[in-house]
C-alpha cells in the first residue's frame, strides 16, 4: 500500500473513524493494530523482522534498566559504608554488564540490517577479490534480498531508544505493546522521520479529545505534501532519468537542467512524503519531528545538513558522532597528538575522525553502492574544507570589505551551497562513480547546442509540463519562505471561512488535475476503432 | 560560571550568554562547537563528560552547562 | 430552548450546504475533464442518453458497434410503431451487455431485450479500456455499474478511476478547451436513441460471404456464462429476450458459434437468428451498404435491416404498435424533429 494511493487514503479514513470511536484510553491500541495491518500489506513476512527488532530491543532495554535499579538500590543501602573508589568500581561493574546488553541489542539489529542491506555488496567484493587474486570464476551468487519496507528507519529509531536507555536519558516503556507502537507507528515507518522515544512516546500514548481541527490541519499538510510529490517530483522523474541516460546526445545545459531538476525532484519527493507522514500523524494527534527546514536556503554545507533530513542528521550526531568524539581513546589520542606532535592537528582529531566515520556510514546508509560511499566522503571533504578555510574567507571578506549580512552575499552563499549539493547528487542519479564523473565533465561541454524544444520533444518533459513544474517550484519556495515567519497553515486558519474553502478547493483541484499520475490520456485511442 | 562564559565566548563571542537559553535549539552551536567546548570544559574542570550527557538540555544555556559541571563534580 | 433548536438547525443547514457545494464542485470537475464525445467518438454518449428515453424504450438492443450502426430506432417506429433504444458500444463485451440489461431493468422495464452475439466470439480477457470507458462513464451510479466496472477492469485499472473520472482524465488539462466547460452539462441528444448514422461507403472486395473459421471453435466459458446470466435475468423479470447476430460481411465467424448459441437458446426456449443468413431477403448489398468493407452497415444498410427487423419483431413478439399512443407519438415526433435538425 503506497503512501500516495487511494488505498492508503481509505485506510487512513477507516483508521481515523475507528480511532475516534474508541474510548480515549484504548486509542493507542487502534494505532498499533492499524500499524501492523499497514505493515502486513508490505508483505506478511516482514512482520517477522519488525517483531525481532521490537522484542530484542524491549528485552535488552528492560534488562539494562533493571541493572540501573539494582545499582540505585545497592548504593542506597550501602550509602555510608562505601568509599568513593568502591562506589566507582561498583558502578563500573554495572556499566560493563549494561554495555554487554547494549551490544547484544545493537548486534542483533544492526547485524540484521547490515546483512539484509549489504550482503550483495559484500559478495560482489568477495567475488572480485577471488577473481583478481586467484582467478576464481565460479562466483558466489547474489542473495537479491528485497529489503523489508522502512527497516532502516525503525531499526535506527529502536536503537536510538536502546542507547538512550543505556545512558539513562529516559525510562523504558514497560508495556510491550505500547513499545511495539513506538517502533511501528505507520505514518513514519515508510520513510521517517526518525523519532526519539522521549519525544514521540508522550505523543503516542496521550489521551486526546476529538477535535476536527486536527484532522483539518493534518489534511492541509497532506495535500501540500501531495502537491510537492505529485505535481513536481513525479513530473520530473522521467526527464531526469532519461537526460542522464542520454548524455551522449544531450550534454552541457541539458545535464545542468537535469541536475537542477533532480534537486527539485528529490526535495519534492522526500519532503512531500514527510509532509504526508506528519500530516497523517497530526490527524491522530501525534506531533512528529520536522525533517526539513528550507534546506535549499542554507548558507553552507554544514548548515544544509542541519536542515535536510534533520532526524537522520541528529541521529548520526547523537548516536555516532558524539559517542565517538567523546570516546576516551579518541580524546586521549587527540591530547597525545596535541602535546607531542602538533597542537592544531590534535585539536581536530576528536572531530574529524568521528565525522569521517559518520559520513562513511551516511553514504552506506543511502545505498549499498560505491557511489554512495564516494558521495558521503565528498560531503565530508567539503565540510572539512569549509571549516578549514573559514578563517581565510573571513580574512578575504574583511579585505574586500564585504558585509556578511548583505543580501547579495547571502544570496551568493545560498547559491553556492545549492549548486554544490546539487552537483554531489550527480552520484545519486548516475549508474556508478565513473559515470558520475563523466556526467560532471559533460556539464561543461557543448553549451551552445542547448535547445529547449528538444527537452519538450525528446526528453519527456512537454512544454506545458515544463511550465507547470516551474510555476509549482516557485509556489513551493514561496510557501517555504512564508513558512519562515511562522506556520502558513495557522495564518490560513485565521482567514474568513469562505477564503479557507477557496484555498482548500484550489489545493485539492491543483493536486488532482496537475498531479502527475495515472496512465495519461491519449485521445487517439479513444477514437472509434474497427468495432 | 565566569570561566564557562569565557570558554563559550572563545567559540562565539557575539552571543549574550547571560540571557541566551537556546544555544542548541536555535542552532547557535553546531556539533563542532559543542565538541570543542566539551573538550575545554573537561580540561578546565577535570570532569568526565560522556555521550550520555550530550542532550540539548545540558547545553542550551551557560546556566545549564554550569549545572552540568556541578553535577559532575559532585559525583 | 427554541433558540438552541434554531442554532442547531442553522448549524445543520450550513453543514448540508457545504456538502452540497462540495458534491457540486466534484461533479463539475469530473464533467469538465471527461471527454465530451459530442463532436467525435459519439458512441460515448449512447449510455448517458438512454436514461432520458428509458420510459419509451419497450425494446432495447444490446451489443457492440455492429448494432448501433445497423439498427435505426426511428425506422422501427415509423414502420411498426416499435419504441426502442440501442444500448450498444464499440467493443462491448458480453459482461458489459449483461450489466446494461441489469441497469435498464432498474430504470424502466422493457418488453423485449434483443441481445447481439457478434462479440461472443472474443476471449475471456478481452478488454479495451477506451471502449469500457465510453460504455460506462455515462452509466448511472448503481450496484450494476460497480459490478460492471469490476467485471471489465484491466489489470492496471482502478475502481476509483471509474468512480472519479477526474483521476483518469486529469491529464486532459493540456488539451482542455472552452467547449469542455460549455459541454460539461450538455444534455441534448447526440445519437438517435443510440443509433449512429454512417453515410460512408466502402464496398467489400469478396462478393461471397464465407466463414473462414473452423466449425467447432469453442466459445469462452466466461462469455457463455454471461449469455446464460443475461437470459436468466430477463426471464426472471418476465422480459422476453431475443438473441441475434447483426448482419455483416465479415468472414470472422463460425457456424460452430451458431450451433453453440443455438443450443443454449434452445435450453431456455428463446429464439436465436444469425441475420447473415437473411441477406437476400433483407436485400443487403455489400457493394453499397457498408462503410468499412463489410464490418458494419452504413445508413443504407441500416435502413434495410431496420425495416426487416421491425417486421420480424412485430410478427414474433407481442409488442404493441404505439403510434396511436399520445405520449409515445409526441416523444417520437420530438426525436424526429431533432433528427432532421441534425
Amino acid at each position: 500500500m503506497s503512501f500516495i494511493s487511494i488505498d492508503f487514503a481509505l485506510f487512513v479514513v477507516a483508521v481515523l473513524l475507528v480511532f475516534y470511536v474508541f474510548p480515549r484510553k484504548y486509542r493507542w491500541m487502534v494505532l498499533l493494530v492499524a500499524s501492523y495491518i499497514f505493515y502486513a500489506f508490505t508483505g506478511a513476512g516482514n512482520l517477522l523482522y519488525i517483531l525481532v527488532t521490537t522484542i530484542s530491543t524491549y528485552i535488552c532495554a528492560s534488562f539494562i534498566e533493571k541493572r540501573t535499579a539494582e545499582q540505585k538500590e545497592y548504593l542506597q543501602i550501602n550509602k555510608g559504608s562505601l568509599t568513593k573508589e568502591e562506589k566507582k568500581a561498583y558502578k563500573n561493574r554495572i556499566k560493563k554488564k549494561q554495555r554487554i546488553l547494549l551490544c547484544v541489542g545493537l548486534i542483533i539489529n544492526f547485524g540484521l540490517l547490515v546483512y539484509l542491506k549489504y550482503i550483495d555488496f559484500a559478495i560482489a567484493y568477495i567475488n572480485l577479490f577471488r577473481l583478481s587474486r586467484f582467478g576464481v570464476t565460479d562466483f558466489i551468487p547474489f542473495k537479491n534480498i528485497i529489503l523489508p519496507m522502512g527497516i532502516s528507519f525503525y531499526i535506527f529509531q529502536s536503537m536510538g531508544y536502546l542507547i538512550d536507555i543505556y545512558y539513562g536519558r529516559c525510562e523504558t516503556e514497560k508495556n510491550f505493546f505500547k513499545f511495539a507502537l513506538y517502533v511501528s507507528f505507520f505514518p513514519q515507518i515508510v520513510q521517517g522521520p526518525i523519532s526519539r522515544f522521549a519525544e514521540l512516546a508522550p505523543e503516542l500514548y496521550k489521551e486526546l479529545d476529538y477535535d476536527f481541527f486536527r484532522i483539518k490541519s493534518g489534511f492541509y499538510r497532506v495535500m501540500w505534501g501531495l502537491f510537492k510529490k505529485l505535481v513536481i517530483a513525479d513530473r520530473l522523474a522521467a526527464f531526469v532519468a532519461d537526460t542522464m541516460a542520454m548524455q551522449d546526445t544531450y550534454k552541457g545545459l541539458y545535464i545542468l537542467l537535469a541536475v537542477f531538476m533532480y534537486s527539485m525532484q528529490i526535495y519534492g519527493d522526500f519532503s512531500g512524503g514527510i509532509d504526508v507522514a506528519i500530516g497523517v500523524a497530526e490527524m491522530f494527534g501525534v506531533k512528529l519531528h520536522e525533517n526539513f527546514e528550507r534546506p535549499f536556503f542554507s548558507k553552507s554545507i554544514a548548515e544544509y545538513w542541519q536542515r535536510w533530513h534533520i532526524t537522520l542528521g541528529t541521529w548520526f550526531k547523537d548516536y555516532i558522532f558524539y559517542p565517538l568524539s567523546l570516546n576516551k581513546g579518541i580524546i586521549k589520542s587527540g591530547k597525545f597528538v596535541r602535546e607531542h606532535i602538533n597542537q592544531s592537528i590534535g585539536k581536530r582529531i576528536p572531530i574529524y575522525i568521528p565525522m569521517f566515520i559518520v559520513w562513511f556510514t551516511t553514504g552506506m546508509w543511502h545505498g549499498s553502492q560505491n557511489k554512495f560511499v564516494v558521495w558521503g566522503l565528498f560531503n565530508f571533504v567539503f565540510i572539512v574544507l569549509g571549516t578549514e578555510f573559514e578563517p581565510v574567507s573571513v580574512r578575504i571578506k574583511e579585505r574586500l570589505k564585504l558585509d556578511e549580512s548583505n543580501v547579495f552575499m547571502k544570496f551568493y552563499r545560498v547559491f553556492k551551497t545549492f549548486w554544490l549539493m546539487s552537483f554531489l547528487r550527480i552520484f545519486d542519479i548516475s549508474k556508478d562513480v565513473p559515470s558520475a564523473f563523466k556526467a560532471f565533465r559533460n556539464i561543461f561541454t557543448d553549451w551552445s547546442s542547448f535547445d529547449i524544444t528538444k527537452v519538450y520533444e525528446n526528453l519527456f518533459l512537454e512544454q506545458q509540463d515544463f511550465y507547470v513544474v516551474i510555476i509549482a517550484i516557485i509556489i513551493m519556495f514561496a510557501f517555504d519562505l512564508l513558512q519562515r515567519k511562522g506556520s502558513v497553515r495557522e495564518r490560513i486558519f485565521k482567514l474568513p471561512t469562505v477564503l479557507q474553502w477557496v484555498i482548500l478547493s484550489l489545493l485539492i483541484t491543483v493536486v488532482s488535475v496537475f498531479g502527475y499520475y495515472g496512465p495519461g490520456y491519449d485521445a487517439g485511442s479513444f477514437i472509434y476503432g474497427a468495432f | 560560571m565566569d570561566t564557562i562564559i569565557e570558554i563559550l565566548k572563545g567559540v562565539h563571542p557575539e552571543i549574550d550568554y547571560e540571557s541566551e537559553t537556546g544555544l542548541i535549539d536555535k542552532r547557535i552551536f553546531d556539533s563542532f562547537d559543542v565538541v570543542n567546548i566539551v573538550g575545554e570544559l573537561m580540561d578546565e574542570f577535570d570532569v568526565e563528560i560522556t555521550a550520555e550527557h550530550m542532550i540539548p538540555q545540558n547545553f542550551n544555556s551557560a546556566k545549564a552547562i554550569y549545572a552540568l559541571i556541578q553535577r559532575l563534580e559532585e559525583e | 430552548m427554541e433558540t438552541e433548536m434554531k442554532t442547531k438547525l442553522k448549524k445543520t443547514g450550513i453543514v448540508l450546504f457545504k456538502i452540497v457545494v462540495i458534491i457540486f464542485l466534484v461533479i463539475t470537475l469530473n464533467r469538465i475533464f471527461m471527454p465530451k464525445y459530442v463532436y467525435e467518438n459519439q458512441d460515448g454518449r449512447i449510455t448517458r442518453e438512454y436514461y432520458a428515453q428509458s420510459r419509451y424504450s419497450e425494446v432495447i438492443f444490446v451489443g457492440s458497434s455492429t448494432v448501433h450502426s445497423a439498427i435505426d430506432p426511428l425506422v422501427l417506429w415509423q414502420e411498426k410503431g416499435i419504441s426502442s433504444y440501442v444500448r450498444a458500444n464499440a467493443s462491448q463485451p458480453m459482461w458489459i451487455s449483461y450489466y446494461m440489461i441489469e441497469d435498464a431493468l432498474k430504470c424502466h422495464k422493457p418488453k423485449l431485450v434483443c441481445l447481439d452475439m457478434t462479440f461472443i466470439k472474443y476471449a475471456d480477457d478481452f478488454v479495451e479500456e477506451p471502449s469500457t470507458r465510453k460504455a460506462l462513464d455515462g452509466m448511472r451510479l448503481s450496484s450494476s455499474k460497480i459490478k460492471c466496472i469490476e467485471a471489465s477492469m484491466g489489470e492496471d485499472e482502478k475502481m476509483a478511476d471509474y468512480l472519479m473520472p477526474l483521476f483518469r482524465f486529469h491529464s486532459r488539462w493540456k488539451e482542455l478547451s472552452i467547449d469542455d466547460i460549455k459541454l460539461a452539462y450538455y444534455n441534448k441528444p447526440v445519437t438517435l436513441n443510440g443509433y449512429l448514422k454512417d453515410d460512408g461507403v466502402a464496398p467489400v472486395t469478396e462478393k461471397e460471404l464465407v466463414y473462414t473459421k473452423e466449425g467447432d471453435l469453442q466459445l469462452s466459458p466466461r462469455n457463455i456464462e454471461y449469455l446464460r446470466k443475461s437470459i436468466e435475468l430477463c426471464q426472471k423479470n418476465g422480459v422476453e429476450i431475443f438473441l441475434f447476430k447483426t448482419p455483416a460481411h465479415s468472414s470472422n465467424w463460425s457456424v460452430g458459434y451458431d450451433e453453440q448459441i443455438g443450443k443454449i437458446a434452445g435450453e431456455y426456449n428463446v429464439n436465436y437468428i444469425n441475420f447473415d443468413e437473411y441477406n437476400d431477403i433483407i436485400g443487403l448489398d455489400y457493394s453499397t451498404d457498408t462503410p468499412d468493407e463489410g464490418s458494419h452497415l452504413n445508413s443504407f444498410g441500416a435502413d434495410k435491416f431496420s425495416e426487416y427487423l421491425a417486421g420480424y419483431l412485430a410478427d414474433n413478439y407481442e409488442i404493441k404498435d404505439q403510434r396511436n399512443e399520445r405520449r409515445f407519438a409526441d416523444n417520437w415526433a420530438r426525436i424526429n424533429a431533432q433528427n432532421i435538425n441534425r
